[in-house]
């Protein structure tokens, strides 16, 4: 805020950060009504959770039969109770999004009472409801494999390696991908990864690229290097059919670069080899011409201008006029992805409107640096020219904190924003231009 | 995404380390007025062991007094664009003389600065203050007709703060090669090269060598109007 006293020193136009609360989430009530499982439990199971927790899903264990279910119990209760399941971030006090595959209080209350009533089975003839398809996917119409298997070596004392793969893309005509789904070979340390379509000329660029570690892949810590201006298609594990009209359209002879950010905490990690599986559409699927923006203080990136002392709980704040990646124009904003690492405590993205009034866009409240991924708004987002965003993002530099890297939990020690055991904070919007 | 964000913060441009002049000190009651143009190219280590450019124009325009064995200086520069981003800047230095040559038509001179300034970046409006502070040593080999020849050494000090930031602060080390062609008598032309290193890191607090380091080349073209 004193920095803002600068500017009408210096005659110019300024923004200056404002502080967010979260939203708050209304109490939870546990009711009395008799929960069974087959009634009421197993309808909420199917529709939020076994999109992984299913046989061939992300998660480690199936929950699509009571005896499941039950055996699991008190840790169900624990986990949704405190809500570390589903990975889901956003607050929902805060918007509302596509595919929201999050537990609402109500949701939490049932399957509570389920559990503390004694996990009752209930009528086993009530017809069950249909599973979602596994990874969210609707139609999977092309596998793509890492073509040999990587197991991550982070410098000693991190727990960061970032690789990057090139994949052939074998479809002989222009297509459409309208869906994506990851398939970590080794789940425990794969934490996200960013897939991107070279086009053939960045694909003829980078052929024959090998790395001089002798290592499979190519090392891309820091960001995708040379092959920053491929077309990003996903940027997490969490897969998915993408909302009507986004997708991207490849063509034939282009790669696929697959940048995975392994995060190891393991003195043995396994070895890995992640499949990506594609919904496709024909090529001439009409597209909106979605653009990203990235929320985030560049001058975040220089030295320390973002740390966080060791032992410390802090927030940082960027407030911005996007008119130079909005050119001035109205938009709407389609939805976001938030990035954030270990210490990171949660998130608020605002839109500050020119009137005055404030839009919560996102609001984590308890941020999980394995959950990150693409939230798609269920209604576009009007963004007026003179409409500011903020990012505002929190991190806990306490010893409660900390990663457990080799089976041993860090000490505190100062960070700032960067890779490999320090921190980042950004959201990246997705936005679409309002035909005048 | 948030490189090329980076990238385009740098390509609201720096502090102009140009246009501080010659070696040889103007004449006492001497006025000069400058006014050049900047081409400046950034490399910084966003990515390991690569650097990553982007340039950035800027005009640069001042005036220049001598006061006997001192001559002060002020000079302002900027660009951009409205509401999208700008940058601009202004600073103040002394020159202090350490040797000079009898005569401009022989020998060499050598003079010490000092130049405080204050440099802003308004990038989508929210502005990154900057603190500039240079000790330029300049040695002036006079080559006859006016003409002198530059090398300059220098420590640069760029102190960065703005809402929300934790302040940074950039030591600079770098040198220049200029050469001052007197092309009409009291109109001299100046080509100039300001090369500077800062060994910060991009990476925070991470022990990361290969992602260290940001360059800044500054060519520019003055001309000093003696009055």
């Amino acid at each position: 805020m004193r920095w803002a006293l600068l500017c009408p020193l210096v005659l110019v136009a300024c923004t200056s950060p404002v502080e967010v609360p979260h939203c708050e989430e209304p109490a939870l009530s546990v009711g009395t009504a008799t929960v069974s499982w087959h009634r009421e439990v197993r309808p909420i199971i199917f529709g939020r959770c076994s999109t992984c927790h299913v046989e061939g899903g992300h998660a480690p264990f199936a929950l699509t039969g009571y005896p499941e279910a039950a055996a699991y119990a008190p840790a169900i209760r624990d986990a949704v109770l405190h809500k570390r399941m589903p990975p889901w971030q956003p607050a929902s006090c805060c918007n509302q999004f596509a595919d929201n595959f999050g537990l609402s209080d109500p949701q939490i209350e049932l399957i509570v009472r389920w559990i503390d009533q004694g996990a009752e089975e209930g009528d086993r003839d009530r017809p069950a409801p249909p599973l979602p398809p596994v990874g969210g996917l609707s139609r999977v119409d092309l596998e793509l494999t890492m073509p040999v298997g990587y197991r991550p070596q982070p410098k000693p004392g991190h727990v960061d390696d970032y690789r990057c793969f090139l994949l052939d893309w074998p479809e002989e005509q222009p297509v459409v991908v309208s869906g994506l789904n990851p398939v970590p070979g080794a789940r425990p340390i794969v934490h996200h990864l960013i897939v991107t379509a070279l086009d053939p000329d960045e694909a003829e660029a980078v052929a024959g690229e090998v790395a001089e570690d002798g290592r499979p892949g190519l090392p891309c810590e820091g960001g995708l290097g040379e092959f920053a201006s491929g077309q990003v298609l996903g940027g997490s594990l969490i897969g998915g059919d993408f909302p009507d009209g986004i997708g991207a359209r490849i063509e034939p002879g282009s790669k696929i670069l697959l940048n995975v950010h392994y995060s190891v905490t393991d003195l043995a990690p396994p070895e890995d080899r992640t499949t990506i599986q594609f919904r496709l559409e024909p090529g001439d699927t009409p597209l909106l011409e979605v653009k990203p923006m990235v929320l985030a203080n560049p001058a975040w990136l220089v030295g320390g201008a973002m740390t966080v002392k060791a032992g410390e709980v802090r927030t940082y704040a960027h407030r911005v006029d996007p008119r130079l990646q909005t050119l001035g124009k109205r938009t709407l904003l389609r939805g976001l992805t938030p990035h954030m690492h270990y210490l990171a405590q949660g998130m608020i993205v605002t839109l500050l409107r020119d009137d005055g009034t404030r839009t919560c866009l996102l609001d984590v409240p308890r941020w999980e640096f394995g959950w990150e991924q693409p939230y798609w708004f269920t209604t576009p987002i009007p963004l007026e020219p003179g409409d500011e965003l903020q990012v505002q993002c929190t991190f806990d530099n306490t010893a409660a904190n900390q990663p457990v890297i080799g089976g041993v939990k860090g000490a505190p020690r100062d960070i700032a924003w960067g890779s490999e055991n320090q921190d980042m904070c950004a959201a990246f919007l997705a936005f679409t231009e309002v035909e005048e | 995404m948030i490189r090329g964000a980076w990238i385009l913060l740098l390509l609201s441009g720096c502090a102009s380390s140009t246009g501080v002049g010659h070696a040889r000190l103007l004449a006492e009651d001497e006025y000069a007025l400058t006014f050049g143009l900047d081409l400046g190219v950034s490399f910084s280590r966003l990515t390991p062991g690569q650097d990553t450019p982007a340039p950035w124009p800027q005009g640069v325009i001042g005036a220049r007094y001598g006061l006997g064995p001192v001559e002060l200086g002020a000079r302002t520069w900027g660009w951009g664009l409205p509401t999208y981003f700008y940058t601009f800047g202004a600073a103040i230095d002394g020159k202090l003389a350490l040797h000079q040559s009898p005569s401009i038509e022989e020998g060499f001179d050598l003079a010490l600065g000092l130049d405080v300034g204050y440099h802003q970046i308004n990038y989508q409006q929210a502005p990154i203050h900057l603190l500039v502070v240079q000790a330029p040593l300049a040695f002036g080999w006079n080559l006859g007709g006016g003409d002198q020849l530059l090398f300059g050494v220098r420590l640069a000090n760029h102190l960065m703060g703005g809402a929300d930031q934790t302040l940074v602060n950039l030591l600079f080390g770098g040198f220049s090669i200029g050469y001052s062609w007197r092309a009409l008598p009291g109109v001299d032309i100046r080509p100039e090269v300001v090369v500077l290193y800062s060994p910060v890191s991009f990476n925070g607090y991470a022990e990361d060598e290969e992602r260290r380091g940001l360059s800044i080349v500054q060519i520019g073209l003055g001309s000093a109007f003696s009055l």
